[in-house]
């Protein structure tokens, strides 16, 4: 294929995406970060609490 | 004279190049071979671009016997594996992905999860390049060049290919490219947006530990939400956390270390030499190849702007000896490790005890998952918006 000059015939929609993109990403990234934060919390809290080996590792 | 006309096959090949199109298989071969000259002695991406480079020679000859079909019927042997292996289920890519994920820690990103914000914000080269590429290009075209800026190879194959795009070719050398120029790249697009002073803020580290259960949990609950969000990154994001998987789960460590070295190595292989089959001349040797070239360094400069701005704006908010020095920003790309490294090193640079590399890595592998999010974003939404 080679380039063919489309104008401004794409810009609505380059610029949607962009807004949905960026958004979705983020999104994506807050809920996984609060995950994340919960996760750490809750399993740390059950080491308090059982002083059994709560990481393998 | 008649038997000399049987030996006309002798140079037949090489007349070809001076017929009216055979010039462009030329230099196609002479591609290839800069291609092989950069993966070797420059080390740029060898393990990509040198079976790449060796394709392109491999199409490229005249009445090539490694693609189109043979007098019995068969396909030559490029052609097929691009037919199998890529057109017909995107299963190269997409295994790439298992040993990936199989290859990666997301450890310095659990203990310290902001960093994924910066995984998020670094995408932003993707949607500013599908932006300027929407003038020239169809926008699913268009979208298929902004994916460069995921800076993961794998994606940027699959997203090219689920868009039926012509220039799937050109795509994937500079996704490759500008990887490899990561080192080069990454410096002058931090410079360009940073102060002295703030690429000397320094970040103590200090990681929690992180338990076995949120390692395990972490790759099925990316893989539910981020398909819940875009379902069209089911393949890519599942496929890459079914690899961390098997690392994190302790249980099936041969299977994990074959899905990092061998089922990797085989994949790496083939999918080079794989892609060179949207290396033929005719297909190749455009204008728009140059142009997806240049756009492709858009992507990766503002992949790093965007990241870099983010954390300088989150800095607005944050209190003296909590700042995150804003280079770190920048590692928000997928191109792992070779960003969280170039990072390290401008730290050292401007102050040899400032030691950024954990930060760094944290914010990379949140590039990888904000790079396959990204990705299954464009699969989903721009069908949507075409359509709509």
């Amino acid at each position: 294929m080679n380039i063919e000059f489309q104008g401004l015939a794409n810009l609505g929609n380059a610029l949607l995406l962009m807004l949905l993109g960026m958004v979705g990403i983020f999104v994506v990234m807050v809920v996984l970060l609060v995950v994340i934060v919960l996760l750490n919390k809750s399993t740390s809290e059950k080491k308090k609490d059982d002083s059994s080996d709560d990481n393998p590792q | 004279m008649e038997i000399l006309e049987h030996f006309r096959f002798l140079y037949d090949g090489v007349a070809f190049f001076f017929s009216a199109d055979g010039w462009k298989n030329l230099v196609m071969i002479l591609i290839g071979g800069l291609l092989i000259y950069l993966a070797l002695a420059k080390d740029f991406e060898p393990a990509l671009l040198m079976p790449m480079g060796f394709g392109a020679i491999l199409v490229n000859i005249p009445w090539s016997g490694a693609i189109g079909t043979a007098a019995d019927g068969s396909t030559g042997i490029v052609e097929w594996l691009f037919n199998v292996g890529i057109s017909a289920s995107e299963a190269m890519p997409l295994l790439l992905f298992i040993g990936i994920g199989a290859m990666i820690d997301f450890g310095p990103l659990l203990s310290n999860p902001k960093m994924l914000l910066f995984g998020a914000a670094a995408q932003f080269g993707i949607f500013l390049t599908v932006l300027i590429a929407s003038f020239f290009f169809p926008f699913k075209e268009a979208a298929s060049i902004g994916i460069i800026g995921a800076a993961d190879g794998p994606t940027s194959i699959l997203v090219s290919k689920i868009f039926q795009s012509e220039n799937m070719g050109a795509i994937a050398v500079a996704a490759y490219s500008y990887m490899a120029l990561v080192p080069i790249i990454q410096p002058a697009a931090i410079k360009l947006v940073t102060t002295k002073k703030e690429r000397m803020i320094r970040m103590p580290y200090s990681p929690k530990s992180v338990s076995r259960l949120t390692r395990i949990l972490f790759p099925i609950i990316v893989t539910i939400i981020a398909g819940l969000v875009a379902p069209a990154s089911v393949s890519l994001v599942g496929m890459l956390m079914f690899g961390n998987l098997l690392r994190e789960c302790l249980k099936l460590d041969s299977l994990s270390q074959t899905a990092q070295t061998t089922l990797a190595n085989l994949i790496t292989i083939l999918l080079g030499i794989t892609i060179a089959f949207t290396m033929r001349a005719e297909q190749f040797l455009t204008v728009a190849t140059i142009v997806i070239m240049a756009l492709g360094l858009v992507a990766f400069v503002f992949d790093t702007i965007g990241g870099v701005l983010f954390a300088k704006l989150m800095n607005i908010f944050l209190p003296e000896g909590k700042k995150i020095n804003p280079m770190v920003g920048g590692a928000g790309i997928s191109a792992f490790p070779m960003s969280a490294r170039v990072i390290q090193k401008m730290a050292l640079k401007e102050d040899n005890q400032n030691h950024l590399l954990m930060h760094a890595v944290g914010a990379n592998v949140a590039g990888q998952i904000g790079s396959v999010v990204a990705g299954g974003i464009i699969l989903t939404v721009v069908p949507r918006l075409i359509g709509g």
